[in-house]
Order: C-alpha cells, then structure tokens, then sequence
C-alpha cells in the first residue's frame, strides 16, 4: 500500500490516502482524509506509538476516557463516510458522463450494431447506441445501474443509499469559519456541525481545535 | 478357391469397399439441426420476503485461455477472451437480477467471500456459433452448491436482427445459468437457511473489519463450511458501525456497475458484429478442416488398398486397384486443396478478431485501469476504517492508548522558580 502523500491517481473527489496509522508524523498532510484516526494528529503532541491518534488527551489537557474516545473516533467514522460517498458519487458522475459521451460519439460515427436501424438508413440500428444513454440515465436516477437496493443495518433492505439532510448544529463561537481548513479539520468540522449529541459535539470541536492548533493559542 | 485366390478377392473387395466410402462420403455431410428456439428465464412463482433474497456477486469469468483444446487456438483471440469475461460475467449478472428472484446482483472483481452467494465461471468456447462456460455457484457458508459446464449452439438467425429482439445470442445459455442456480435453491433451502446465509455473509464481512470482535461468531464445520456459532446483539454497536461500512462497499461496488455496464455497451455493437461475421467463417472452416481431414484418410486407404490389389492376376481386380489408386490420389489434392482453403477461411476470422481487439482492447485496458485504481483507492480507505474500528475495540475493551502511557510516565518538567 503506497504511504502517505501522494493518493492514488485519478480520483478526484477523495484526497490522497493517509500515511500507515502510527507512522510518525507522516500523516497530516493536505492529502490525508483520516490522517487523524492514528499516526501524528499535526500538533506535534504525539509520536507514532499513538492507537488512538492523538485522542489520548482531550481539548483540556486532561486524558480522555475511553467513552472520549469512542466518542471521537466514532466522529472521525461519521466524517469519513462523507468524503466516501462523496468520492464514489463523483466516480458515479463521471461514469455517467462518459456514457453519455460514448453514447453521442457512437451514434456520430455511425458505428454500433448492424445497420438496420429503422430511421433513414442511418447506421446502427437496434442495440449498441441509444441504449447507452437510455440506460445510463436511468442509472443516474440512483442504484447500481438499475441494480437497485442494499441492505440496511443488516437483514432488512431499506433501498439505496442516500445522504440525508442531517441537521446542523451551529459552532462554538471560538470556531473560525473555516476557510483555510485541510481535509481532516473539515472533516472534523463536518462532523462536528451534523453530531446532535452536545456532548460528542464538544468532543469534536476540541479535536478540532486540538488538530489546527486553536487549543494552543 | 485357392488361398492366393482368396486373398486377392478379399484385397479387392477392401479396394472397393474404400471406393464406396469415397463416394458415400462425398454424398453425405454432417448436420448439426440449430433452432433459435431460446430457453426463458424462470421467474419466482411465489413471493419471496425480502429478507430472504440473497444478494449475488457474480466473479469476472476467467479466460479460460489455458484449455482451449488445440484445434480451437487460432479462433480464440486473446484479447476478444478478455473482454468477453467482462461482458459474458455482466449478462449473466443482469439476467440473475431480471429474475427477480434475487437481492442486488453485482459483477465483482474482488473477494466473493463476504457475498450471500458467489457465482464464478470460466469461458472454455465461444465463438459466434458455440459458448461453453463452466459455472461454480458458491453461498456464503462455503458450501458448494454446483459445478456445471453450459454450452449452446446458435444458428445463424441468432444474429438476424429482426430476430434477436435485443437480445444476446446467447442469451438461452445465461437464462440456463439462472435457472438452475434458481432451482437448487428452490429445492435445498428453507428461510431459515436463507437468513443463516444471510447472516454469515454479514458476519463474515463484519469479520473483516474487526477479526478481534467477530471471529467468535464463525466457526469452521466438519465439512468445511461457516457456521454460526452465535450472534452478537441486535444493537451491537459495533456491527452497525460495520454496517454502515458495508453500505459503502455497495455504492463502491455499484460504481463498478457503472464501469461494466458502459464497457459492455461500448463493445456489444463491435463485438456483435464480430461474431456474427465470424459464424459463418467459423463454420465454414470447421467443414474445410474436417473434409480435408477426411479425404486425406480416405485417399491414403484407398492408395494402400489399390497398390496391394495391383498384385492381383485378376484383371477386373487390377482395373479396380488403378481406379482405387487414381481415387485416393485425387482425395488427397483434394484434401490439399480444402486444408489451403481453411487457411484462407482463418486469416478471414483473423482479420475479423484483430480488427475487434484493436477496438476493444483500449477501452479494456481503460476498464482495467479504472476497476484497479478505485479498488486501491477503496482498499486505502478501508484500512483506515479497520484501523479505528480497531481503536475503537480497543477504547471499549479498556486498552489504554500507549499514548497516555508515554505522556504519563514522562516526567513533568520541574518547575523552574
């Protein structure tokens, strides 16, 4: 597995994959998406010897409890899942989008099945053209090009998948806007607004804090 | 009757009974009867809970490149093989979920393990007029449910447009596939066994995510099979973590989907063309070769007979072993000529293949690369996943973080005063 920095090509949408977890401060870098969840958390606090990526204190200084860090790590999870199915829409988009493209440029140039269509004598008939952007239309509507549902929290399937609206929870007023935020603070700060539990939310915040170094200022 | 006497009879009438096989088989051919007759999917006559339909992952068909029987080389072109793994491992997938009778299907290049049922297969023929594939189905447990080679034959108004109805050729042979894995199940599987199935498959994804809380719930039976040794709770936080991460491996394997279908699309018009080009190559081909083969056989008999009969005192047996001798000879210009002709119908069907793989083969190399680089991006972010489910494992079973260690016992600084 290629180590922190550079990603893997061609898949714009999800940052570069983070460095091995524990891998001394090789793992904060703008590429990283979860370069938190183990190795440096970018402050310089912990060494590579972390499990719990620098959640073994928490904004205050004082060591987190385990729940602390349940609580966190399920929150780096949560922010996670979001830069995910943010990648693979995009990968979904893009497959869309060259379907589209071959579509047009097949029925262009004429080529496809065998030409016997029915209108005008134009070459390609029934088949390879025109099936290409009927279906993938229908793919973009959502399911696995027509594959349809999945299983949800086990046994029972609730259909596709979706990214629901999630409330937002407005930012302790230390929290700057964020502007200048790399992928694992915005991560974090994702989280962070969307967690309904105050308490995980504080949590969140003072990892947030912890990672761009608002704690120390 | 003398014995010389006999003998020379004997020699004659082998002179002339090769003589009859040659004009009887000059008379006759063989028949291979094709109808375009195909076998309809078979749908679930009952309704089936939703919980019980099993989710399949159809493998990518292996080439089978290494058993292609000897006289089958110079019609299997490498590239075309390849890219009918894709596109025969996708019909066969849509079939299954036209079907109804199943969960999600999902051509999946990667680990089947975690899938309710695994169908894997292997091309062993296809070329325009004959497909034989060979299909193991596999359920989540391990257990084997079958081994069968299909094969289907196709006449030649497969390919008639105004026939086809928009559907494959071959479409009878996956129809076939689908019914069978329909059957058996149908025939050995009550819900409870479904949901078993189910749940292993669930369990044994959750396993590997976190092998450290889920290798209590599998077990390995007499017969090599998974069972369940017992559940985890229904609210196990940790499994519906996994199952949160279990629904991002479908969007991932959905936008596989993606890149299978566009691929199967792209190419199903060349490589439409392509074998309905080549059927009648092939055929013909086929015939040269056999005919050439024959007439050869038949042309060195009949020399062998006719010079052991110019022995003969007998002149009508002599007059029979020249005419047995100027037949053979001319069955084996003959077979020269057919052999010639068949090489003429090859480079035919070598001009049709590498015009197709010169089509197709970027646009495999393009799937390639695609499957590879979103499968590595995925993997990477699966191993993040693993490890925080791992930390997190650790946090609830009480592990303290090496880090609190290392800070707690390094030495506060002494306060300077």
């Amino acid at each position: 597995m290629p180590s922190a920095g550079g990603g893997l090509p061609g898949m714009p949408g999800l940052p570069g994959m983070p460095g091995s977890p524990g891998s001394t401060g090789t793992g904060s870098g703008s590429g990283d998406i979860l370069a938190g969840s183990a190795g440096s958390n970018g402050n310089g606090t912990l060494d590579g010897n972390d499990p719990f990526g620098g959640l073994g204190r928490n904004g205050n200084g004082s060591v987190m409890t385990a729940a602390e860090r349940r609580a966190v790590l399920d929150g780096r999870l949560e922010a996670s899942y979001g830069t995910f199915d943010g990648m693979i829409i995009g990968e979904r988009q893009r497959s869309v989008a060259d379907a589209n493209a071959a579509g047009s440029s097949v029925m262009g140039t004429g080529a496809g099945e065998n030409g016997e269509g029915e209108a005008g004598g134009q070459e390609g008939g029934e088949g390879a053209f025109g099936e290409g952007a009927t279906v993938m239309a229908s793919a973009n509507t959502g399911g696995s090009g027509g594959n349809g549902t999945m299983p949800d929290g086990g046994l029972v399937r609730d259909g596709e998948y979706s990214n629901q609206n999630k409330p937002t929870f407005a930012p302790p007023g230390d929290i700057p806007s964020g502007d200048d935020d790399d992928v694992v603070a915005r991560q974090l700060r994702e989280a962070a607004l969307h967690e309904p539990d105050a308490e995980l939310r504080e949590k969140l915040w003072d990892e947030y804090r912890q990672y761009t170094g608002l704690s120390t200022q | 009757m003398n014995a010389r006497q006999g003998n020379v009879v004997k020699t004659s009438l082998l002179t002339m009974s090769a003589l009859a096989l040659i004009l009887a088989s000059s008379a006759c051919s063989t028949q291979t009867v094709k109808t375009t007759t195909l076998t309809p999917i078979v749908t679930e006559q009952v309704s089936v809970a939703e919980d019980e339909l099993l989710d399949v992952g159809i493998a990518v068909f292996l080439p089978g490149l290494d058993d292609i029987p000897k006289n089958r080389e110079e019609l299997t072109f490498s590239d075309v093989r390849m890219a009918e793994t894709q596109f025969v491992s996708y019909q066969i997938a849509q079939t299954l979920q036209n079907s109804g009778s199943w969960g999600v299907v999902r051509v999946n290049p990667n680990d089947l393990s975690a899938s309710d049922l695994a169908v894997r297969g292997s091309i062993l023929q296809s070329d325009g007029e004959t497909m034989v594939v060979k299909v193991s189905v596999t359920d989540a447990t391990g257990k084997l449910w079958y081994e069968k080679e299909y094969e289907e034959v196709v006449s030649k108004y497969s390919y008639d447009p105004r026939l086809r109805r928009n559907e494959d050729p071959f479409q009878g042979l996956y129809n076939r596939v689908a019914n069978d894995i329909l059957a058996y199940r149908q025939k050995n599987f009550d819900r409870n066994e479904l949901l078993t199935i189910r749940t292993v498959s669930r369990l044994q994804f959750a396993k590997s995510f976190a092998p450290q809380v889920f290798d209590q719930y599998l077990t390995t039976g007499r017969e090599g099979t998974l069972q369940l040794a017992r559940l985890p709770a229904a609210d196990d936080p940790m499994l519906r973590r996994i199952d949160n991460i279990r629904e991002r491996d479908y969007l991932y394997i959905d936008a596989l989907q993606d890149y299978y279908g566009n691929y199967v699309r792209q190419m199903e018009g060349p490589y439409t063309n392509f074998r309905r080009e080549s059927y009648e190559e092939v055929i013909k081909y086929d015939r040269l070769r056999a005919a050439a083969t024959r007439n050869m056989v038949l042309g060195v008999a009949a020399i062998v007979g006719g010079l052991v009969a110019t022995q003969s005192n007998s002149s009508a047996v002599q007059y029979s072993a020249y005419g047995g001798l100027f037949g053979g000879g001319y069955l084996i210009k003959d077979a020269f000529g057919k052999r010639d002709e068949a090489q003429l119908q090859l480079e035919t069907l070598a001009e049709l293949g590498n015009s197709l793989e010169s089509e197709i083969a970027p646009q495999t190399i393009e799937l390639d690369e695609k499957v590879v680089t979103l499968t590595g991006t995925v993997q990477e972010q699966y191993s993040q996943w693993r490890e925080i489910l791992a930390d997190i494992y650790t946090a609830e079973t009480g592990g303290a973080p090496a880090v609190t260690t290392t800070i707690d016992t390094t030495p506060a600084p002494t306060p300077q005063n």
